[in-house]
């Protein structure tokens, strides 16, 4: 009774909180390497493909670099609040009380440093930069959530009904980080290209913690017991590997820019550790081990290409528009003979990063992903000071499907504001990103996603 | 594929990419405006001229329009002057035909005059070239006796000098020369029967920079509409030369469109008619406005002053009629001030002040134009300034004109520095003595 309840308990937990690995990695604009970094850029909703004209280039259009003149550092910050709001109901189970996971995370996101030169009148424009380019930064938390799930158990054939208190906690820290090398150039008139080669490190490690304290009951048979379980889910996991990127900005005629950006896939060697400890906890608190699973190991993982374009206008110098469009091939992003320790499945090919089995049906597979990019920027000028005013808009679909199987587009609003006096720029972006979707079949079941970014840049230029 | 030989063939991709890069970047690589302008600028302080008139080519082959704040990559902004660049190397080298054709082109693009440091500079070397492109006069050759003294020969050439200027309309530098023959004459007491004549030359140039004066201060008034004013102005120049045609036809178009802005204000015209001028038949007011629009694109701006200015007492409150008007008035300051700085600097006083004062009536001390307010009243004040000292230092009211203009400098910009290097130590002390005060 108490293994059945305890099995029920889990799958219950990893229905439930399923989407937490979603939530986790909030938007897919934290699964990037699509994606650059910089405040300016940012403020602009991400818009800069064709644009790419300040230290942070290399990580939207290793083109763009062609364009520096001046040795510049750049310093870039995030700052991240994220709401994640899982629904009342779903298939087997209402919740009632607070049905909202919140967190926040900050790290340093992004660092480069760049030095144009000269080779007689031929100019060379070299880039190294660290940048973030998937964070697993979250500290989620839930608590006090009232619950009441009712399902049938065949081999009883009768119901079981569970009703309680849940506590769940998810704490990950680091991310996917690269070095890059860059190298940009000026070909010839209006035509600027750009390489770059990545080499992606570290990883992330964290646990989820759930907590679920209350009354199970097998209807028919007139019996219930008070329980209460911890299950504790230890994650590690390390990337390696060696992509590159191409960028092409060329300038059709005065004011007018198109940019296009290539990054390879790539196979990223994994190491990777899950861990899974089940206890049931006595009347005095002691816990009992009732279930451990532990795998790791060492795998691939197929990491998807990515491309993009985009077109830039000025209709006079103090005024940018821009707009984006970048696609990246999650569908084909798996990783070979994966042990899932929270589902006990063993060397499977899974969809990274839903863990969705490649052989699953059509409908449940992970999709490509695509995102639209607008942006504007008007530039002030005082007498020595220029202050940029930024707006911008995306739309952001997700890897992972909602319960019909459909596509889940999430949109977002940015702002931003800098200053830039002498040969110091900062500059300050927000970005408001959202999405509603269904978690399950059943009515009123939608989950709500809401994130609010905050980006600070620094570029000095020498 | 083993993992070591996927990367190798990845290395082999990228460093056939970058071969291939360099190799045609190499053979078709050009640089930006940007690059070429920054370049330009930086051998003019180097003084290689030759090589920053090719860059400076260069930049303006990629960016031929000039703009102050251009932008350049990221959020960097420069001022972009090319021709004032490349008219300074070209007149570093001595090619003033190139560097005069240079600055023409700066000047027309109005960019230069908008930074106060470059305008004065690119003037001075304008007028210098100007002086040095115009056609020389051809003078006789000083006949002297062989026992003629070094003193006579100076005197000759003064007198030769004056005629010359005055011929060309230049009566102020011409007065300048007279003055100093006559200076010589009287010290040396020698060839006291030629004073007569000489003095002869100095009341008639004189006379007609007198004459001019006033004829151009009736102009502005005219064009400001200031009646009363030029026709009073016109008064007093019909009294030194009475029957003086210009001042005669001028006078006849002041009273017409006196007499016609008087009728538009005791009855408001509802007929989309103009009352005949002397001799002209009826005509539209659209008919009036289309005339005026094609003169204005023809570049004769007067003339489609006139008719705008016309078309705006039939309908006053026309504000497309009224943009036009402000739009033409700013056009001919421009002009006027380039002139008027540009005869500064050739040392013909009258021409320059009669074009600044133009410049000034048609900017009407709008706070919106300081800066062009500003050189107008510095050069003004020059102006004044040398006159005084010209006509030996006795005309206070010449000296306090020029300390009025000095002071309307300090009001505009109290931080004002006038450039010390283009004007005389006399101007400087008037300034500075502007500035404490």
């Amino acid at each position: 009774m108490k293994k059945m309840v305890s099995i029920f308990v889990l799958v219950f937990a990893l229905l439930v909180f399923s989407s937490t690995m979603n939530a986790q990695a909030t938007s897919e604009t934290n699964f990037s390497g699509v994606v650059g970094s910089g405040a300016r850029a940012f403020g602009m909703g991400g818009a800069f493909i064709a644009i790419a004209d300040d230290a942070t280039a290399a990580s939207w259009n290793p083109g763009g670099l062609g364009q520096l003149e001046r040795p510049e550092f750049s310093f870039v910050l995030r700052n991240q609040v994220y709401n994640y709001i899982f629904p009342a109901k779903s298939t087997h189970s209402e919740f009632t009380g607070p049905q909202d996971f919140s967190g926040t995370s900050a790290s340093f996101d992004f660092a480069s440093f760049t030095y144009p030169f000269r080779i007689g009148s031929f100019k060379l424009v070299p880039q190294i930069s660290y940048q973030r380019g998937v964070s697993f930064d979250v500290d989620n938390v839930a608590s006090d959530v009232r619950f009441r799930s009712e399902f049938y158990e065949p081999s009883l054939r009768t119901d079981i009904r569970f009703e309680g208190l849940f506590m769940y906690e998810s704490v990950f820290s680091g991310g996917f980080d690269t070095i890059t090398l860059s190298l940009g150039s000026k070909l010839f008139k209006g035509v600027n290209v750009g390489f770059s080669v990545n080499f992606w490190m570290n990883g992330y490690e964290g646990k989820e913690y759930t907590s679920m304290m209350g009354e199970v009951s097998i209807v028919g048979y007139n019996i219930s017991e008070n329980i209460h379980f911890e299950y504790t889910h230890t994650k590690s996991f390390d990337i390696a590997g060696i992509n590159f990127n191409a960028g092409l900005l060329v300038e059709l005629f005065e004011g007018v820019k198109i940019g296009a950006v290539y990054r390879s896939g790539f196979d990223a060697d994994i190491s990777y550790k899950n861990t899974v400890i089940g206890q049931s906890i006595g009347a005095n608190f002691n816990p009992v081990t009732i279930e451990q699973r532990q795998y790791s190991g060492s795998t691939t993982l197929e990491w998807p290409m990515t491309w993009g374009v985009g077109l830039s206008v000025l209709p006079e110098d103090k005024l940018t528009f821009s707009v984006d469009y970048t696609r990246t091939y999650w569908s084909n992003a798996i990783i070979r003979n994966y042990n899932n320790a929270e589902t006990d499945e063993r060397q499977l090919d899974v969809y990274f990063p839903t863990l969705t089995p490649t052989n699953a049906p059509a409908y449940a597979r992970q999709l490509d992903t695509e995102q639209l990019r607008f942006g504007l920027e008007y530039i002030y000028m005082a007498d020595k000071i220029i202050i940029p005013f930024r707006l911008g808009l995306f739309t952001d679909s997700q890897f992972y499907r909602d319960a019909a199987g459909e596509e889940i587009m999430f949109i977002g609003i940015t702002g931003g504001v800098g200053v830039k006096w002498g040969p110091i720029s900062v500059d300050v972006a927000l970005i408001y990103e959202t999405g509603k979707y269904m978690e399950s079949n059943v009515a009123y079941s939608s989950s709500t996603f809401d994130e609010f970014k905050i980006y600070v840049s620094t570029i000095f230029s020498l | 594929m083993s993992g070591e030989k996927i990367i190798g063939k990845k290395i082999k991709i990228i460093v056939t990419a970058l071969t291939i890069f360099a190799v045609f970047g190499s053979v078709l690589y050009a640089d930006s405006w940007y690059n070429y302008y920054e370049d330009g600028q930086g051998d003019i302080e180097n003084k290689q001229w030759t090589a920053s008139i090719e860059k400076l080519k260069k930049a303006i082959d990629e960016k031929p329009v000039p703009k102050l704040k251009a932008k350049t990559s990221g959020l960097r902004f420069i001022d972009y002057t090319p021709y004032y660049y490349l008219g300074y190397a070209y007149y570093s080298l001595g090619k003033h035909t190139e560097a005069k054709r240079a600055f023409d082109t700066a000047v027309r693009y109005q960019i230069v005059s908008r930074k106060s440091s470059l305008y004065t500079h690119m003037s001075k070397m304008l007028a210098d070239c100007n002086v040095k492109l115009s056609p020389k006069p051809v003078s006789k050759p000083a006949v002297t006796k062989p026992s003629e003294s070094r003193n006579a020969q100076l005197i000759k050439s003064y007198l030769t000098r004056g005629d010359n200027l005055a011929a060309g309309g230049s009566y102020a530098a011409a007065l300048r020369e007279y003055q100093k023959a006559k200076s010589l004459i009287e010290k040396s007491g020698e060839e006291t029967s030629s004073l007569r004549p000489l003095n002869g030359k100095i009341q008639n140039a004189g006379n007609i920079m007198r004459k001019n004066e006033l004829l151009a201060s009736a102009n502005t008034y005219y064009r400001s509409r200031k009646y009363s004013q030029a026709d009073n102005v016109i008064e007093q120049l019909l009294m030194i030369d009475p029957g003086n045609p210009d001042a005669t036809s001028l006078r006849r178009r002041i009273r017409d469109e006196a007499a016609r802005a008087s009728t538009a204000r005791t009855t408001p015209s509802t007929s989309t008619s103009l009352p005949a001028r002397a001799g002209a038949e009826e005509v539209s007011v659209s008919r009036l406005l289309k005339e005026a629009d094609s003169l204005h694109k023809q570049g004769e701006l007067f003339e489609a002053k006139e008719k705008y200015e016309a078309v705006s007492l039939l309908k006053p409150n026309d504000r497309s009629v009224e943009r036009k008007l402000d739009s033409i008035n700013y056009t001919i300051s421009i002009r006027s001030i380039n002139s008027g700085v540009s005869q500064y600097f050739e040392g013909d006083f009258e021409r320059s002040k009669n074009n600044l004062q133009s410049a000034l009536d048609a900017l009407a001390n709008q706070r919106k134009y300081s800066k062009k307010l500003m050189i107008i009243n510095q050069f003004l004040a020059a102006v004044y300034i040398n006159e005084y000292y010209l006509t030996g230092g006795g005309n206070l009211q010449l000296m306090n004109k020029a300390k009025g203009y000095v002071s309307e400098v300090y009001r505009l910009n109290p931080e004002f520095a006038i450039e010390e290097n283009y004007f005389s130590p006399k101007i400087v002390q008037v300034f500075s003595d502007g500035s404490a005060r």
